[in-house]
């Protein structure tokens, strides 16, 4: 058993492996998780950003227990009246909703579905455009012209627009908020990935494999991939962010899934409510909650792109 | 009084946790209207040097002591706004990449115009004709000033970069490998074209250059550098005739005559010192085929061989012997195996 | 030039109809009713009936479709089902709003963010420098309908000094362009979305024109521009900033398409009344003809954007060949 984990470990590792290859043939492998993790410890930060997120993570798996109460639980005081919009107690650190919800538990069990979407999303959009940017870069002639042409009119639709529309037709649910935020996203990373294998097909490394008969899946995996990996792995921290941004937009426009808390739906009662210019504990903590979570994405990201563009890297 | 004095000039970059004297003491002089050219491998400081006369040396470099004296005035250690109103008037500078030195959204005549029009206060109309003018000193036609830099071939760039050093009638102009992106027959047809303006407008000129044949035909005086020290100045013919410092016979092998063909060149083996933690003795001591105990220890100044003629070696009485010496590939050689030896020693 | 631009402006043309299509087909593979996206279900059957003749629903979807097309190039979009007055009509009273809280917000945020840009990598290495890029990285994190949300509670509610909604006050009468426009009035109401939608375009700019400006500096030319003595000021600006600009249009003219959500989520916080706002309500409120013309609207706006984008790079950039 062990070994079987040591062995996937390898490989992941091995896919990793960040490879720069001298103009000359040499071969200087570093291995990007070691690069990662030195810069880690000088770029404080990173390092924030990284536990931040560690938190997240763990708020977000044991959500349901850390939450004190569920979020569509009415509360009510002493003389059994609903306790609406009170501000922020001891009970209620966060304060109720007009109809006395409590919105510290909810705050908490939008943690949950933020980084469910915003991971979800991420990976399909990554997958999707990294192989779309790998094929078109590779190929290029025919393939990339069309290829790129289906891009260009993907970045021709307004993202929010489009996505509302899509609202209108399909039913309201996380998984169709997750396509319709993946629909168009994947246009970006398509377009990154694409200049980067552009510049690396031209290598003469990549040509020697061609003479040699490789085939082309065999050169796309072998070498061109472990190159844009790191990159891919950047793009994708910023997908992440990008489609929690999204879904928040999304339910705050009254688009996402009602039977799911997300902090966007949060603030979509809040709105709806007209109660949003009065109750700032209702307002403030969603909109604070997205705000650290993705600064903490950011933070990570840079020290991601150190990786990337050895410019950047601290000694 | 020399028209350009230069005394124990120190520059210094500060590099990590370290710093990097890149310049370490050198004097020379130049009178008005001489060249002077200054030769070396990549990092010996020469370029540092002319950065540092512009003062325009990078935010982690500075000029650390020593002093530069142009005219009778003092350059270390004015005021930005002076050595500002110094730059293209009195110093112009026509650097390596010249390629890339215009910039590539505004016509070449815009340029030269902006230039001229930031240190007088002639109209542009003035400007533009002065322009027209250096434009024909250097043989490039009127209608080129309207031209953007993308449109001109690279030795038309580098006249056109020429030609605004010029416009100002600068008393010192420095060049830094003006022509080392070129093809050799262009570069042939411009140096000749620089010597030529130089005498014309009387202007002294420090040539920078890493080609020591291209100095022999067009320099009056020439300075070798190495590892941030100067290791031999002298005139041009002086120095041809008898060279003194056993790098100046290195470099002299490295450089292929057309009568000798067939030989194989001969390189001096190994690499410039790191300049982090300089040498205690001599810069050169390591390739030094005639290096001895002293070489070492102390660092030679420099001493006076000839009239005129200055090299920093211990054993310049010897040079002769070292003349013959340094033409044998054997010398060389010698020098490649002492070093495998001593790393072999040293390293592991 | 001009073959440029016209090349340009047909494939622009080329790709309204390409997203036109797409929406077509989009709301005829709904689920339910598919005649509902045309014509309104809740009108009394022998309307409906003509309404269906009309639009061909009875036919194949060729048909349907070259209905469509030959409706949407004399622009008819059909009729709203909410308000029973032309699409056309509507989005024109609501597209000069949208318009103009776009070009405000981006005028603020690209003057503020461009010479922001420059001025933090003309310090680089310093305090301010890692402040003010700690400072964009929050506000690219912080969703923009929350701050909008945020500044209205601030400025409109606590400290009152501006209105919370609405793009004129209540019962304010005005015919002409300029009595609705270009009055004090108005304005108030513009202040607060146009500086949170500022807010929002900020960060990119900013951080492009300060990224763009690090690798010009280091060019040879700068050091040039300095060798001949030129005064710092016109070496950073004239020279840096001028070639630092080109990326800042292309990366400009790639994000208005992003930057249209963030209208429609403003124009939704602070009840501006735009096309962004108009969406949102047609959608919830199945009125889907509005929906529909809405969103080829929009999309038209943000490609007319991108071209003059291109063109304005194309000006700046002798080297593009044209």
């Amino acid at each position: 058993m062990i070994d079987i984990l040591r062995r996937i470990g390898n490989k992941i590792t091995q896919l990793i492996t960040y490879r720069k290859i001298h103009a000359g043939g040499r071969r200087n492998t570093q291995s990007a998780l070691s690069i990662f993790f030195t810069n880690l410890k000088q770029d404080k930060l990173a390092l924030v950003g990284v536990i931040l997120l560690i938190c997240f993570i763990f708020v977000g798996i044991f959500a349901e227990t850390l939450a004190p109460h569920g979020p569509r639980d009415r509360h009510y005081d002493e003389q059994g009246q609903i306790r609406r919009l009170e501000s922020p107690s001891a009970a209620h650190p966060f304060g109720t909703t007009d109809v006395g919800r409590d919105i510290f538990s909810q705050v908490i069990l939008g943690t949950r579905t933020a980084l469910l979407v915003g991971f979800i999303a991420a990976l399909l959009v990554t997958f999707v455009g990294s192989v779309v940017g790998i094929v078109s870069g590779y190929f290029g002639g025919i393939v990339d012209s069309v290829l790129m042409r289906i891009v260009d009119f993907f970045y021709a639709i307004p993202f929010i627009p489009f996505v509302i529309v899509l609202a209108a037709i399909m039913r309201p649910s996380l998984w169709n908020v997750i396509l319709a935020v993946s629909m168009l996203s994947w246009r970006t990373v398509a377009r990154i990935v694409r200049s980067q294998v552009l510049s690396i097909s031209r290598r003469p490394y990549i040509k020697a494999a061609k003479i040699a008969g490789a085939g082309h899946v065999r050169i796309m995996f072998k070498y061109i991939l472990p190159n844009v990996i790191p990159l891919v792995l950047l793009e994708m921290a910023f997908m992440v962010n990008w489609a929690i941004m999204s879904e928040a937009s999304i339910a705050f426009l009254g688009f996402g899934d009602p039977r799911e808390t997300s902090w966007g739906q949060i603030l979509h009662m809040n709105f709806v409510s007209g109660y949003s210019r009065i109750a700032w504990w209702w307002t403030a903590p969603p909109g604070l909650a997205i705000i650290l979570l993705l600064v903490s994405i950011f933070f990570l990201a840079r020290s991601l792109e150190a990786v990337v563009d050895p410019r950047l890297r601290k000694r | 009084m020399a028209f350009l004095e230069v005394k124990d000039l120190e520059i210094t970059y500060t590099v990590g946790n370290g710093q990097l004297r890149a310049v370490d003491g050198v004097s020379f002089s130049l009178e008005k209207g001489e060249s002077l050219g200054v030769v070396g491998e990549s990092g010996c400081g020469k370029t540092t040097i002319a950065k540092g006369l512009m003062q325009l040396l990078p935010k982690n470099g500075r000029i650390s002591g020593g002093s530069v004296k142009l005219n009778g005035r003092e350059l270390v250690g004015l005021s930005k706004e002076a050595v500002r109103r110094h730059r293209l008037k009195e110093i112009a500078m026509v650097s390596q990449s010249a390629m890339n030195s215009l910039n590539p959204v505004y016509t070449i005549g815009r340029q030269l115009v902006e230039g001229i029009m930031a240190h007088t206060s002639i109209g542009k109309h003035a400007a533009y004709q002065r322009a027209v003018e250096v434009f024909q000193m250097v043989g490039l036609e009127e209608k080129r000033l309207k031209n953007y830099p993308h449109q001109l071939s690279g030795g038309m760039k580098q006249r056109a970069v020429i030609a605004l050093a010029l416009t100002l009638d600068p008393s010192l102009i420095i060049a830094d490998e003006p022509t080392t992106a070129l093809d050799v027959v262009v570069q042939d047809r411009i140096l000749h074209r620089i010597i030529k303006i130089q005498k014309e407008i009387n202007s002294s000129m420090i040539f920078i250059t890493h080609d020591i044949s291209v100095v022999s035909e067009i320099c009056e005086n020439i300075l070798v550098m190495y590892g941030g020290k100067v290791m031999e100045t002298a005139s041009t013919s002086s120095f041809f005739r008898r060279p003194y410092h056993p790098y100046s016979l290195g470099l002299q092998n490295a450089f292929p005559v057309i009568t000798e063909i067939t030989e194989e060149l001969i390189s001096i083996p190994g690499s410039p010192p790191n300049l982090l933690s300089p040498p205690e003795g001599c810069r050169f001591y390591e390739r030094c085929p005639f290096a001895e105990e002293l070489c070492r220890k102390e660092p030679p100044p420099l001493y006076e061989a000839e009239p005129g003629h200055y090299a920093a070696c211990h054993f310049l009485k010897k040079a002769d012997e070292f003349r013959t010496r340094a033409s044998k590939r054997e010398t060389w050689e010698a020098v490649q195996t002492r070093m495998i030896r001593r790393e072999a020693e040293e390293g592991y | 030039m001009a073959g440029y631009i016209i090349r340009r402006l047909l494939i622009m043309v080329l790709m309204i109809l390409l997203v036109s299509t797409m929406i077509f087909l989009l709301f005829r593979t709904m689920p339910g009713d598919p005649t509902a996206s045309m014509v309104d279900p809740s009108i009394p059957s022998e309307a409906r009936q003509a309404l269906l003749e009309r639009y061909g629903l009875h036919e194949s979807l060729w048909t349907q479709y070259t209905i469509f097309m030959g409706d949407l190039l004399r622009l008819d979009f059909g009729s709203s089902y909410y308000y029973n007055r032309p699409v056309l009509q509507i989005i024109q009273n609501r597209l000069p709003a949208t318009l103009i809280l776009m070009f405000t917000a981006m005028l603020f945020a690209y003057l503020i963010g461009i010479f922001g840009g420059a001025w933090m990598a003309w310090k680089r290495g310093t305090k301010l420098e890692s402040t003010g890029i700690t400072l964009s990285l929050i506000f690219r994190s912080a969703p923009t309908f929350w701050v909008g949300m945020m500044v209205i509670l601030v400025f409109a509610v606590r400290l009152g000094w501006f209105p919370a909604q609405g793009m004129r006050t209540t019962g304010y009468e005005g015919t002409t362009f300029g009595e609705i426009f270009i009055s004090l009035d108005f304005l108030r109401h513009l202040i607060l979305p146009a500086f949170t939608a500022g807010l929002y375009f900020l960060a990119t700019p900013a951080l492009i024109m300060r990224n763009s400006m690090l690798e010009v500096l280091s060019e040879d030319y700068i050091e040039m521009a300095h060798a001949k003595g030129l005064p710092e000021r016109q070496v950073l600006y004239r020279h840096a900033a001028r070639n630092a600009l080109l990326p800042v249009v292309t990366a400009g003219a790639l994000f208005i398409g992003m930057a249209i959500g963030g209208q429609v989520l403003i124009e939704v916080v602070f009840s501006w009344p735009g096309l962004g706002r108009e969406i949102v309500q047609a959608v919830t409120r199945s009125d889907y003809p509005l929906a529909q013309g809405c969103f080829i609207i929009l999309s038209t706006v943000v490609m007319v954007m991108n071209l003059i984008a291109d063109v304005v790079y194309a000006v700046l950039d002798p080297r593009i060949a044209y």
